[in-house]
């Protein structure tokens, strides 16, 4: 048998402390004819009665003497440990400071100021410096490689094409020396 | 029935939202925040019970119980002094919520680590140390049958899902009022309430009627 089930909020808020004296008024008319919600308050009472704790012990209220000045003396040791730290940590950084200052005249070296402008221009200098003209021997030599002095009319592979390609190297690569020739008498 | 709405501390609301017992709180953490040792002493005398009754039900033994209350008001002060020195609060510090909320964190975490022990020594207790109140002396077998029964209570409300066994612990150990519950927890009143009637249900099926 189980408690009416429009009954059974109010029975939980009974149990809960949570009833106003008018419902309380209501609830304990109907409990007074209905066994089944009769038996439900009593289980739920019954239930609170379980888990309910008793009041503290002796032996809990005295583990708990002296708790105040106790935590008062950790928190006051605490922010001495703070304290203290905070002075290693204002020394420390003064102790650094003082160094790098003594220190920063033996490793210091002042460096000119250059603009990108005179670095690009400066490294295009050097380059124009360093550039030669080639060798046109050294590309006649390929020239030969390619196709040898010796068979001035080049190997008969039996394709037309790759004589003919090997032949228009060779024109390029000579009228390429002779135009570096006169462009750059020194160089020969 | 009872006429007792809301049984618990009784606080009475002024127009301001302010209780007296709150306005006096507040220039007590102030004092104690600008030095004045007497009203640290002042704040721990006057919450040490309620901190005591939240977390007894999780401690294994009033050692234990004593070392949460230390460390939960540690917490709640730290709180306040970093809330003051952020100045984020206006005025108003809300210590007692603040200690409720530490003393529930950290009783839960306790309760972990208990549980965790539990398990790597499997010869020791049941699962889950007995209450704090049951002596453990060595005693005759009906002493030892209701140490038992004590520590299944124990265990029946310490597994509970945690919403409702917060909601249980404030309303049943600090007999606090459903408003304040469902403040502490960030949680609207009537979740609070439906929280417990789900709590106080599912203890009533799992501890069973105990009359033949």
């Amino acid at each position: 048998m189980s408690a009416c089930p429009a009954m059974q909020p109010s029975l939980l808020d009974r149990a809960a402390g949570l009833l106003s004296a008018a419902a309380g008024r209501e609830l304990d008319e109907h409990l007074a004819s209905c066994a089944a919600c009769r038996a439900e308050a009593g289980a739920l009472d019954e239930t609170l009665g379980l888990i309910r704790l008793p009041p503290p012990g002796a032996d809990e209220l005295r583990a708990l003497e002296g708790l105040g000045p106790d935590l008062l003396r950790a928190r006051q040791a605490g922010r001495a440990r703070a304290a203290t730290w905070q002075r290693l940590a204002a020394g420390a950084a003064v102790a650094a400071a003082v160094l790098a200052a003594l220190a920063l005249p033996a490793f210091w070296r002042p460096t000119p100021q250059v603009g990108e402008a005179e670095l690009l221009a400066a490294r295009a200098a050097a380059e124009a410096a360093a550039w030669a003209p080639p060798d046109p021997d050294e590309l006649l030599a390929v020239a030969e490689l390619v196709w040898p002095a010796s068979d001035p009319a080049g190997p008969d592979l039996g394709v037309g094409g790759s004589t003919r390609a090997a032949m228009g190297v060779e024109d390029v690569l000579l009228g390429a020396a002779e135009e570096w020739s006169e462009l750059f008498p020194a160089a020969e | 029935m009872s006429d007792q709405q809301t049984p618990g501390p009784g606080l009475r609301l002024l127009p301001g939202g302010q209780t007296p017992e709150r306005r006096e709180e507040d220039a007590l953490l102030g004092a104690w925040l600008v030095g004045d040792d007497e009203a640290f002493g002042e704040l721990v005398a006057r919450h040490q019970p309620l901190v005591l009754k939240l977390v007894r039900r999780y401690a294994a033994s009033p050692e234990d119980a004593r070392d949460l209350c230390q460390r939960t008001f540690l917490r709640a002060f730290e709180s306040a002094r970093r809330a003051l020195g952020r100045q984020q609060l206006g005025g108003a510090l809300p210590f007692r919520r603040w200690l409720v909320r530490v003393a529930l964190n950290l009783a839960k975490n306790h309760r972990r680590d208990e549980t965790r022990w539990a398990r790597a020594e499997p010869a020791v207790g049941h699962g889950a140390a007995p209450s704090p109140l049951v002596n453990q002396a060595p005693s005759p077998p009906e002493a030892m049958q209701r140490a038992e029964e004590a520590a299944r209570l124990r265990r029946a409300v310490l597994d509970l899902p945690r919403r409702q066994r917060e909601v249980v612990t404030l309303r049943l150990d600090a007999e606090l009022p459903f408003a304040e519950i469902a403040e502490a927890l960030g949680i609207a009143e009537g979740a609070a309430r439906v929280a417990f009637h789900h709590a106080l249900l599912r203890l009533r099926a799992e501890l069973g009627p105990r009359s033949p």
